[in-house]
Protein backbone atom coordinates (compact mmCIF):
# COMPACT_ATOMS: atom_id res chain seq x y z
CA UNK A 1 0.00 0.00 0.00
CA UNK A 2 2.59 2.58 -1.10
CA UNK A 3 -0.48 4.32 -2.21
CA UNK A 4 -1.10 6.10 0.79
CA UNK A 5 2.51 7.06 0.21
CA UNK A 6 2.25 8.64 -2.73
CA UNK A 7 -1.39 10.12 -2.39
CA UNK A 8 -0.11 12.07 0.93
CA UNK A 9 2.64 13.61 -1.68
CA UNK A 10 0.39 14.65 -4.39
CA UNK A 11 -1.81 16.41 -2.02
CA UNK A 12 1.54 18.14 -0.73
CA UNK A 13 2.28 19.05 -4.47
CA UNK A 14 -1.30 19.78 -5.33
CA UNK A 15 -1.25 22.49 -2.67
CA UNK A 16 1.52 23.72 -3.69
CA UNK A 17 1.05 24.50 -7.13
CA UNK A 18 -2.85 26.01 -6.62
CA UNK A 19 -3.99 29.11 -4.86
CA UNK A 20 -5.55 28.50 -1.34
CA UNK A 21 -8.70 29.33 -2.08
CA UNK A 22 -8.90 27.35 -5.48
CA UNK A 23 -11.69 24.94 -5.77
CA UNK A 24 -9.58 21.46 -6.99
CA UNK A 25 -12.11 19.34 -9.48
CA UNK A 26 -8.67 16.84 -10.80
CA UNK A 27 -5.67 15.80 -10.51
CA UNK A 28 -3.71 14.66 -13.71
CA UNK A 29 -1.13 11.86 -13.30
CA UNK A 30 0.54 9.21 -15.35
CA UNK A 31 2.04 6.91 -14.07
CA UNK A 32 4.91 4.62 -15.39
CA UNK A 33 4.44 0.13 -14.84
CA UNK A 34 7.55 0.06 -12.96
CA UNK A 35 5.83 1.96 -10.28
CA UNK A 36 3.67 -0.90 -9.55
CA UNK A 37 0.51 1.48 -8.87
CA UNK A 38 -2.74 -0.22 -8.45
CA UNK A 39 -5.63 1.77 -9.63
CA UNK A 40 -8.17 0.74 -7.02
CA UNK A 41 -5.55 1.22 -4.43
CA UNK A 42 -4.26 4.63 -5.90
CA UNK A 43 -8.25 5.98 -5.93
CA UNK A 44 -9.10 4.68 -2.43
CA UNK A 45 -5.69 6.01 -0.89
CA UNK A 46 -6.10 9.47 -2.85
CA UNK A 47 -10.11 9.99 -1.06
CA UNK A 48 -8.23 9.13 2.32
CA UNK A 49 -5.79 11.31 1.94
CA UNK A 50 -7.70 13.94 0.61
CA UNK A 51 -11.31 13.55 2.79
CA UNK A 52 -11.90 16.12 5.21
CA UNK A 53 -9.97 18.61 3.53
CA UNK A 54 -10.18 21.34 0.74
CA UNK A 55 -9.47 18.71 -1.56
CA UNK A 56 -12.10 16.50 -1.00
CA UNK A 57 -14.14 15.42 -4.23
CA UNK A 58 -11.27 16.25 -6.41
CA UNK A 59 -11.23 13.29 -9.44
CA UNK A 60 -7.48 12.02 -9.22
CA UNK A 61 -7.04 10.68 -13.19
CA UNK A 62 -4.40 8.29 -13.95
CA UNK A 63 -2.84 7.56 -16.86
CA UNK A 64 -0.73 4.63 -17.01
CA UNK A 65 1.69 4.48 -19.81
CA UNK A 66 2.88 1.37 -20.97
CA UNK A 67 6.84 -0.44 -20.46
CA UNK A 68 9.55 1.33 -22.34
CA UNK A 69 12.14 -0.86 -23.03
CA UNK A 70 15.53 -1.07 -24.81
CA UNK A 71 17.10 -4.42 -25.65
CA UNK A 72 20.83 -4.52 -25.03
CA UNK A 73 21.43 -7.43 -27.44
CA UNK A 74 20.20 -5.13 -30.57
CA UNK A 75 19.82 -1.71 -29.15
CA UNK A 76 16.13 -1.87 -30.63
CA UNK A 77 14.12 0.84 -28.62
CA UNK A 78 9.89 -0.21 -28.44
CA UNK A 79 7.42 0.15 -25.59
CA UNK A 80 4.81 -2.65 -24.93
CA UNK A 81 2.28 -4.01 -22.47
CA UNK A 82 4.49 -6.30 -20.82
CA UNK A 83 7.88 -6.68 -19.23
CA UNK A 84 9.85 -8.93 -18.72
CA UNK A 85 9.65 -9.89 -22.50
CA UNK A 86 11.88 -11.52 -24.88
CA UNK A 87 13.19 -9.30 -27.87
CA UNK A 88 12.11 -10.00 -31.64
CA UNK A 89 16.08 -10.66 -32.36
CA UNK A 90 15.79 -13.17 -29.33
CA UNK A 91 17.75 -11.65 -26.55
CA UNK A 92 15.88 -11.97 -23.13
CA UNK A 93 18.20 -9.02 -22.20
CA UNK A 94 15.44 -6.37 -22.10
CA UNK A 95 15.85 -3.49 -20.19
CA UNK A 96 12.87 -1.13 -18.61
CA UNK A 97 15.13 1.45 -17.86
CA UNK A 98 12.48 5.00 -17.50
CA UNK A 99 9.39 3.20 -16.74
CA UNK A 100 9.44 4.08 -12.87
CA UNK A 101 7.54 7.73 -14.20
CA UNK A 102 4.95 9.18 -11.64
CA UNK A 103 4.55 12.64 -13.08
CA UNK A 104 1.78 15.46 -11.87
CA UNK A 105 1.07 16.55 -15.36
CA UNK A 106 -2.01 19.20 -14.21
CA UNK A 107 -4.23 20.56 -12.04
CA UNK A 108 -7.88 21.14 -13.03
CA UNK A 109 -9.74 24.13 -11.07
CA UNK A 110 -12.43 26.23 -10.79
CA UNK A 111 -11.87 29.74 -11.28
CA UNK A 112 -15.29 31.42 -11.13
CA UNK A 113 -14.85 33.75 -8.22
CA UNK A 114 -12.38 35.95 -10.47
CA UNK A 115 -12.53 35.91 -14.25
CA UNK A 116 -10.81 39.18 -14.73
CA UNK A 117 -7.25 38.29 -13.90
CA UNK A 118 -5.24 35.49 -15.11
CA UNK A 119 -4.29 33.52 -12.12
CA UNK A 120 -0.67 32.92 -11.29
CA UNK A 121 0.79 30.36 -8.99
CA UNK A 122 2.48 32.87 -6.43
CA UNK A 123 4.88 30.33 -5.54
CA UNK A 124 5.95 29.07 -8.09
CA UNK A 125 5.17 31.21 -10.65
CA UNK A 126 2.73 28.79 -13.07
CA UNK A 127 0.37 30.68 -15.44
CA UNK A 128 -3.11 29.43 -14.83
CA UNK A 129 -4.42 28.84 -18.31
CA UNK A 130 -7.86 29.96 -18.86
CA UNK A 131 -10.93 28.51 -20.99
CA UNK A 132 -8.89 25.09 -21.01
CA UNK B 1 -12.37 25.81 -15.77
CA UNK B 2 -8.82 26.01 -15.78
CA UNK B 3 -5.64 23.90 -15.44
CA UNK B 4 -2.94 24.77 -13.67
CA UNK B 5 0.63 22.84 -15.94
CA UNK B 6 2.70 21.08 -13.53
CA UNK B 7 5.07 17.78 -14.90
CA UNK B 8 6.60 17.21 -11.96
CA UNK B 9 7.72 14.43 -10.06
CA UNK B 10 5.37 13.24 -7.24
CA UNK B 11 8.09 12.11 -5.47
CA UNK B 12 10.28 15.03 -5.61
CA UNK B 13 10.17 16.08 -1.83
CA UNK B 14 11.31 12.45 -0.96
CA UNK B 15 13.75 12.78 -4.07
CA UNK B 16 15.32 15.59 -2.56
CA UNK B 17 15.59 14.51 0.92
CA UNK B 18 17.19 11.27 -0.34
CA UNK B 19 20.02 13.23 -2.12
CA UNK B 20 20.75 15.32 0.96
CA UNK B 21 20.48 11.56 2.89
CA UNK B 22 23.08 10.35 0.45
CA UNK B 23 25.47 13.84 0.35
CA UNK B 24 25.71 13.97 4.29
CA UNK B 25 26.57 10.08 4.10
CA UNK B 26 29.11 10.55 1.75
CA UNK B 27 30.78 13.22 3.52
CA UNK B 28 30.76 11.31 6.43
CA UNK B 29 32.41 8.12 4.95
CA UNK B 30 29.87 5.92 5.56
CA UNK B 31 28.59 3.39 3.18
CA UNK B 32 24.45 2.85 3.07
CA UNK B 33 22.43 -0.30 2.25
CA UNK B 34 18.79 -0.55 1.91
CA UNK B 35 18.29 -3.84 3.01
CA UNK B 36 14.50 -5.30 1.28
CA UNK B 37 13.09 -8.74 2.06
CA UNK B 38 9.89 -10.24 3.24
CA UNK B 39 9.38 -10.44 7.32
CA UNK B 40 10.50 -13.69 8.23
CA UNK B 41 13.89 -13.92 5.62
CA UNK B 42 15.84 -13.32 8.10
CA UNK B 43 16.51 -9.94 7.84
CA UNK B 44 17.60 -9.03 11.68
CA UNK B 45 19.38 -12.40 12.02
CA UNK B 46 21.25 -11.76 9.15
CA UNK B 47 22.38 -8.38 10.53
CA UNK B 48 23.33 -9.86 13.84
CA UNK B 49 25.25 -12.27 12.25
CA UNK B 50 26.89 -9.64 10.07
CA UNK B 51 27.42 -7.51 14.05
CA UNK B 52 29.45 -10.86 15.21
CA UNK B 53 31.34 -10.99 12.21
CA UNK B 54 32.62 -7.43 11.08
CA UNK B 55 32.48 -5.55 14.83
CA UNK B 56 36.29 -5.81 15.14
CA UNK B 57 36.29 -4.86 11.41
CA UNK B 58 34.40 -1.71 11.45
CA UNK B 59 31.90 -0.13 12.86
CA UNK B 60 27.95 -0.20 11.75
CA UNK B 61 24.80 1.49 12.21
CA UNK B 62 21.27 0.44 11.78
CA UNK B 63 17.99 2.11 11.15
CA UNK B 64 15.28 -0.82 12.18
CA UNK B 65 11.85 -0.28 10.72
CA UNK B 66 8.57 -1.92 12.22
CA UNK B 67 5.87 -1.12 12.41
CA UNK B 68 5.95 -1.79 15.85
CA UNK B 69 8.06 -2.43 18.65
CA UNK B 70 11.71 -2.03 19.06
CA UNK B 71 12.74 -5.35 19.21
CA UNK B 72 14.59 -4.98 16.37
CA UNK B 73 17.13 -2.65 18.00
CA UNK B 74 17.24 -4.51 21.23
CA UNK B 75 18.72 -7.47 19.27
CA UNK B 76 21.17 -5.34 17.02
CA UNK B 77 22.06 -3.01 19.88
CA UNK B 78 23.24 -6.13 21.83
CA UNK B 79 25.59 -6.79 19.24
CA UNK B 80 27.18 -3.65 19.31
CA UNK B 81 25.54 -1.48 16.42
CA UNK B 82 24.44 1.99 16.74
CA UNK B 83 20.82 1.35 16.18
CA UNK B 84 17.63 3.65 15.84
CA UNK B 85 14.72 1.88 15.57
CA UNK B 86 12.00 3.65 13.46
CA UNK B 87 8.17 2.70 14.05
CA UNK B 88 6.08 3.55 10.82
CA UNK B 89 2.20 2.85 12.77
CA UNK B 90 0.59 1.24 9.33
CA UNK B 91 3.30 2.74 6.49
CA UNK B 92 5.01 -0.30 4.52
CA UNK B 93 7.91 1.25 4.20
CA UNK B 94 10.57 4.02 4.89
CA UNK B 95 11.13 6.79 3.14
CA UNK B 96 13.66 9.36 3.00
CA UNK B 97 12.67 12.00 5.10
CA UNK B 98 11.99 8.96 8.72
CA UNK B 99 15.99 8.13 7.24
CA UNK B 100 17.02 11.65 7.68
CA UNK B 101 15.58 11.54 11.26
CA UNK B 102 17.05 8.51 12.29
CA UNK B 103 20.09 9.35 10.18
CA UNK B 104 20.25 12.70 12.97
CA UNK B 105 20.34 10.24 15.74
CA UNK B 106 23.16 8.10 14.28
CA UNK B 107 26.91 9.54 15.37
CA UNK B 108 28.35 8.96 12.39
CA UNK B 109 31.23 9.87 13.47
CA UNK B 110 33.89 6.78 12.95
CA UNK B 111 31.17 4.50 11.33
CA UNK B 112 31.89 2.81 8.41
CA UNK B 113 28.83 1.52 7.44
CA UNK B 114 24.57 2.73 7.78
CA UNK B 115 22.37 -0.71 7.14
CA UNK B 116 18.92 0.58 6.32
CA UNK B 117 16.49 -2.21 7.63
CA UNK B 118 13.52 -2.22 5.65
CA UNK B 119 10.02 -2.65 6.69
CA UNK B 120 9.52 -6.42 5.88
CA UNK B 121 7.97 -6.07 2.36
CA UNK B 122 9.08 -7.30 -0.86
CA UNK B 123 6.72 -4.28 -2.80
CA UNK B 124 6.63 -1.05 -1.29
CA UNK B 125 9.63 -0.07 -0.72
CA UNK B 126 11.48 -0.52 -3.81
CA UNK B 127 10.39 2.77 -5.77
CA UNK B 128 11.36 4.76 -2.43
CA UNK B 129 15.01 6.61 -2.84
CA UNK B 130 16.27 6.86 0.90
CA UNK B 131 19.62 7.89 0.12
CA UNK B 132 21.19 4.48 -0.04
CA UNK B 133 24.42 3.51 -2.50
CA UNK B 134 22.91 0.15 -2.57
CA UNK B 135 19.77 -1.89 -2.60
CA UNK B 136 20.12 -5.56 -1.09
CA UNK B 137 17.51 -7.73 -1.98
CA UNK B 138 16.74 -10.88 0.11
CA UNK B 139 15.04 -13.96 -0.55
CA UNK B 140 14.92 -17.24 1.15
CA UNK B 141 14.19 -20.47 0.05
CA UNK B 142 11.26 -21.31 2.35
CA UNK B 143 9.50 -18.23 0.27
CA UNK B 144 9.68 -20.64 -2.76
CA UNK B 145 11.47 -20.60 -5.71
CA UNK B 146 9.49 -18.45 -7.81
CA UNK B 147 9.22 -15.41 -5.08
CA UNK B 148 12.06 -13.27 -8.19
CA UNK B 149 9.37 -14.05 -11.10
CA UNK B 150 6.77 -12.57 -8.50
CA UNK B 151 8.71 -9.65 -7.19
CA UNK B 152 10.30 -7.94 -10.68
CA UNK B 153 10.59 -4.56 -9.73
CA UNK B 154 13.04 -5.29 -6.87
CA UNK B 155 14.87 -8.02 -8.55
CA UNK B 156 15.88 -5.65 -10.87
CA UNK B 157 16.22 -2.72 -8.70
CA UNK B 158 18.34 -4.25 -6.59
CA UNK B 159 22.64 -4.11 -6.83
CA UNK B 160 22.87 -7.68 -5.01
CA UNK B 161 20.38 -10.52 -3.94
CA UNK B 162 20.72 -12.64 -0.80
CA UNK B 163 19.21 -15.83 -0.98
CA UNK B 164 19.24 -17.21 2.52
CA UNK B 165 17.92 -20.46 4.46
CA UNK B 166 19.82 -22.69 1.75
CA UNK B 167 20.50 -25.11 4.81
CA UNK B 168 16.56 -25.81 4.29
CA UNK B 169 16.37 -26.05 0.94
CA UNK B 170 16.21 -30.21 0.99
CA UNK B 171 13.68 -29.65 3.20
CA UNK B 172 11.07 -27.43 0.79
CA UNK B 173 9.90 -27.09 -2.24
CA UNK B 174 12.84 -24.51 -4.22
CA UNK B 175 14.67 -25.19 -7.38
CA UNK B 176 17.59 -22.97 -7.25
CA UNK B 177 17.78 -23.29 -11.45
CA UNK B 178 14.10 -21.96 -11.84
CA UNK B 179 15.29 -19.02 -9.21
CA UNK B 180 18.31 -18.06 -10.83
CA UNK B 181 17.01 -18.43 -14.35
CA UNK B 182 13.99 -15.78 -13.30
CA UNK B 183 16.94 -13.73 -11.82
CA UNK B 184 18.84 -13.52 -14.59
CA UNK B 185 15.94 -12.79 -17.01
CA UNK B 186 14.84 -9.81 -14.55
CA UNK B 187 18.29 -8.35 -14.13
CA UNK B 188 21.19 -10.03 -16.05
CA UNK B 189 23.44 -7.95 -13.99
CA UNK B 190 22.64 -8.62 -10.26
CA UNK B 191 25.22 -10.93 -8.23
CA UNK B 192 22.99 -13.58 -6.08
CA UNK B 193 24.90 -14.82 -3.35
CA UNK B 194 23.48 -17.96 -1.35
CA UNK B 195 24.24 -17.63 2.50
CA UNK B 196 22.99 -19.95 5.46
CA UNK B 197 22.50 -17.68 8.56
CA UNK B 198 22.02 -20.71 10.64
CA UNK B 199 24.92 -22.64 9.58
CA UNK B 200 27.02 -18.73 9.56
CA UNK B 201 27.89 -19.59 5.48
CA UNK B 202 28.07 -15.67 4.93
CA UNK B 203 31.56 -15.25 3.86
CA UNK B 204 30.57 -14.13 0.21
CA UNK B 205 28.13 -11.96 1.46
CA UNK B 206 31.07 -10.56 4.01
CA UNK B 207 33.24 -10.06 1.03
CA UNK B 208 30.52 -7.96 -0.61
CA UNK B 209 29.76 -5.91 2.11
CA UNK B 210 33.03 -5.11 3.37
CA UNK B 211 34.79 -4.73 -0.49
CA UNK B 212 31.94 -2.25 -1.22
CA UNK B 213 32.37 -0.14 1.69
CA UNK B 214 35.76 -0.21 1.48
CA UNK B 215 35.43 0.82 -2.18
CA UNK B 216 33.07 3.68 -1.36
CA UNK B 217 35.09 5.17 1.51
CA UNK B 218 38.14 5.39 -0.49
CA UNK B 219 36.19 7.91 -2.88
CA UNK B 220 35.09 9.66 -0.16
CA UNK B 221 35.95 13.03 0.32
CA UNK B 222 37.15 12.49 3.83
CA UNK B 223 39.42 10.02 5.60
CA UNK B 224 37.50 7.01 7.55
CA UNK B 225 39.29 7.80 10.96
CA UNK B 226 40.36 5.23 13.21
CA UNK B 227 38.49 2.32 12.87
Amino acid sequence: MHEMSIATALVGLTREHVPKQAQVRCVRVRVGPMQAIEPEAMTFAWEAATGGTELEGAELSLTYVPWSLHCRGCDRRWEHSDWPVICDCGSADVDPAGSDELTLLSIEIDDEQDDDQEPVNRETGSVIRKGV
Amino acid sequence: MAEVKVVQNVLKHNDEIAAMNRETLKQAGVYCIDLIGAPGCGKTSLLEATLEQLHDKMNIGIIAGDLATDRDAQRLHAKGARVVQVNTGKGCHLDANQVRHAIDGIDLNGLDLLVIENVGNLICPVGFDLGQAAKVGMFSVCEGDDKAAKHPHLVYAANVLLLNKTDLMEHVKFDPNIFRQDVQRLNPDVPVIDISVARAQLDRWLDWLTSNTRAAQAVSPVPTGNS
